[in-house]
């Protein structure tokens, strides 16, 4: 079994030093007209970078963006693509964080590339570290204000995710991760979510696809992963208590988010480490990712470097390696 | 803000920091006072943000850093490192100042419990009921203190509430922990949450006002009254606090109009979503402004 540790999609754009609150200085500047457009998009560029060295530094073999470009998860994909538009603040799921509610108007159409620009910045930055993460068609709908038919709306998306994903192959990803932890609310509509999977994998040349399911219990989905056409799943272990019994024989790839980042308490690393020992003698996983649970933005900055440089010692104790 | 900053930062004292917040609640009820608000606020200046505020004052809360709210906002998150105790009265001088300024009741204004602990982090309490409930018995004693002083509306805000369907048992027994046995006239406000997954359980809060946000859902919320009448005093969002758009008053008082068509008239206050803080000075007191007005014209047509 070939292990790895990753980020799992957002950093933190903030921190506590004057250096590391520019961007939301550079905000301000810009919407009082003080600085210009090309003036902040060096600040986030910046940004953006110093989040990836930050990753890299933590020791994890795959980094991430950090969504920093994105005003939150959802309204960045549906604002890139051709019929939704933005409407009110809504929570996401059971945090304190606000996302802006995407309105579809009328059947999505592609406007071009959604991320290969964010891609390959990242890959400037980091070499074949970079990978990326986007929220899924089928949780990208199901935030939305929907009006119209969902399923041909989800047809319409899984067509311009997949030639996405077919271009960010080209750009050189090899691994990217698509959030769909709407499905944990809605297992009803697993059906749906899995055609739209299937035409992804089937029409589009995808790189490496990862499933990541959080903020819920994912222990019922786990029997029913099996008719997905993609490579692994990642699962929110602190929303799912009995998952690691439901995972003995699971054969996908793996992606552990057992560092809990709705929380600043810090793990130990060997009670984490003979919790994933344990679990790893019951997988026939190819490979494991370890993560944190979900996306680090929920974290202060300094603890979510310390949460992700957890997650990169463990996978190298369990690699059995130096360094932790 | 400004104050606030250059104060953390040593370039102002606490006194000089003091004096700004008193003139700038002075400019708050001067204004709600000029637009004849029928209950005002104090508007929250001495406040930099609704957990940390209470955080910073109660015991057993440490510093978090900064986190994301949403764009470009952000707060400093509080950490339960210990014991949570009330160290005496954190809002009562402040209504108290008020209050002195103006004939109009002033709300007393708190974080709920159960919000306080959902936006914190917690290293100390074995888990969350357990957490939300020690932070109940510190806010009842605020609540206790406010009603000495006289306050007779006390607005406890809890807009977690609507996040956790399966905690809202949790949320009605920390209420009731906070105000059972005790004379005012309790309001909650909740916002921006699924409401369609706590309604109607969430009528068992035991207070007498339920504040909702209502437009920036598009009054969506109505369609569960239909089936669930509501039953409490509303407090119903007419404007929406998280858009530049000043709304008109005839889609504002299109707005009460279709409240009345769910909810008897007496049962109506009428208020923007939430709180003001994220518009401008202008922008919050056009809207103020404009609600003040539809509410009136509407009474009239009612009258």
């Amino acid at each position: 079994m070939r292990i790895y540790s990753k980020n799992h999609s957002t950093y933190p754009r903030i921190g506590d030093s004057p250096e590391q609150q520019r961007l939301r200085r550079a905000y301000h500047r810009l919407d009082s007209g003080k600085i210009s457009q090309t003036e902040f998009n060096s600040v986030l560029d910046e940004t953006v970078k110093s989040a990836i060295d930050e990753q890299i530094r933590s020791g994890v073999d795959f980094v991430t963006d950090g969504l920093i470009r994105a005003y939150d998860p959802v309204s960045h994909v549906a604002s890139r693509i051709d019929g939704f538009e933005s409407g009110g603040l809504l929570r996401f799921f059971d945090t304190n964080f606000y996302y802006r509610q995407p309105e579809l108007v009328h059947m999505p159409r592609s406007r071009g590339a959604l991320f290969i620009e964010d891609f390959e910045f990242v890959r400037t930055v980091s070499g074949d570290k970079a990978s990326q993460t986007m929220m899924g068609p089928f949780s990208l709908l199901r935030l939305a204000k929907l009006s119209l038919d969902f399923e041909a709306a989800l047809e319409s998306l899984a067509l311009i995710y997949g030639e996405e994903l077919q271009r960010l192959k080209t750009a050189g990803a090899k691994l990217v991760q698509i959030d769909e932890p709407c499905l944990l609310n809605d297992f009803g509509g697993f059906d749906f979510l899995a055609e739209a999977y299937r035409v992804i994998m089937n029409k589009f040349d995808c790189p490496e696809i990862i499933l990541a399911f959080y903020f819920g219990n994912s222990v019922p989905l786990v029997d029913k992963l099996n008719s997905l056409p993609v490579d692994g799943f990642a699962f929110d272990f602190t929303y799912s208590p009995g998952l690691e019994e439901m995972l003995r024989g699971f054969d996908f790839d793996l992606g552990i988010g057992i560092v809990d980042c709705r929380n600043t308490q810090m793990e130990n690393l060997h009670e984490l480490a003979g919790r994933v020992e344990r679990l790893m003698r019951n997988l026939k996983s190819d490979k494991l990712y370890v993560m944190p649970s979900c996306g680090l933005e929920f974290l202060p900055r300094d603890r979510a470097f310390d949460k992700l440089k957890l997650c990169a010692d463990l996978s190298a104790v369990l690699k059995g390696g130096a360094g932790a | 803000m400004g104050a606030r900053t250059d104060f953390k930062g040593g370039k102002i004292d606490r006194s000089k920091l003091v004096e700004l917040e008193k003139q700038a609640t002075d400019f708050w009820i001067d204004f709600q006072d000029e637009i004849g608000i029928d209950v005002s606020v104090d508007g929250e200046m001495y406040r930099g943000d609704m957990v940390a505020y209470f955080a910073e004052l109660l015991s057993g809360f440490s510093n978090g850093g900064l986190v994301r709210s949403y764009g470009n906002r952000y707060y400093n998150k509080p950490i339960i490192t210990g014991e949570i105790a009330w160290p005496g009265p954190l809002t009562v001088n402040w209504w108290r100042y008020a209050q002195a300024k103006t004939r109009r009741p002033v709300k007393g204004m708190l974080t709920g419990p159960y919000t306080i602990m959902d936006w914190s982090f917690n290293e100390y309490y074995p888990d969350r009921k357990t957490a939300a409930l020690a932070l109940a018995n510190s806010i009842r004693k605020e609540v206790e203190a406010l009603i000495d002083a006289g306050c007779k509306i006390i607005q406890i805000d809890e807009p977690a509430i609507s996040v956790r369907p399966d905690e809202i048992d949790t949320a009605i027994e920390t209420m009731h922990a906070v105000v059972d046995g005790l004379h005012a006239y309790f309001i909650t406000h909740i916002c921006y949450g699924a409401f369609e997954k706590i309604y109607p359980h969430m009528l068992d809060l035991p207070v007498d006002n339920l504040d909702l946000e209502m437009s920036n859902s598009d009054l969506d919320m109505l369609d569960l009254f239909n089936k669930y009448p509501f039953t409490k005093d509303i407090s119903f969002g007419v404007v929406d606090v998280h858009s530049h758009v000043i709304e008109d008053v005839e889609l504002i008082k299109s707005r009460i109009r279709k409240a009345l068509e769910y909810i008897p008239a007496e049962q109506i206050w009428i208020d923007p979503d939430c709180g003001l803080k994220t518009r401008t000075i202008e922008e919050a007191k056009e809207k103020l402004r404009r609600v003040v007005s539809a509410a009136a014209d509407i009474r009239k047509e009612l009258t």
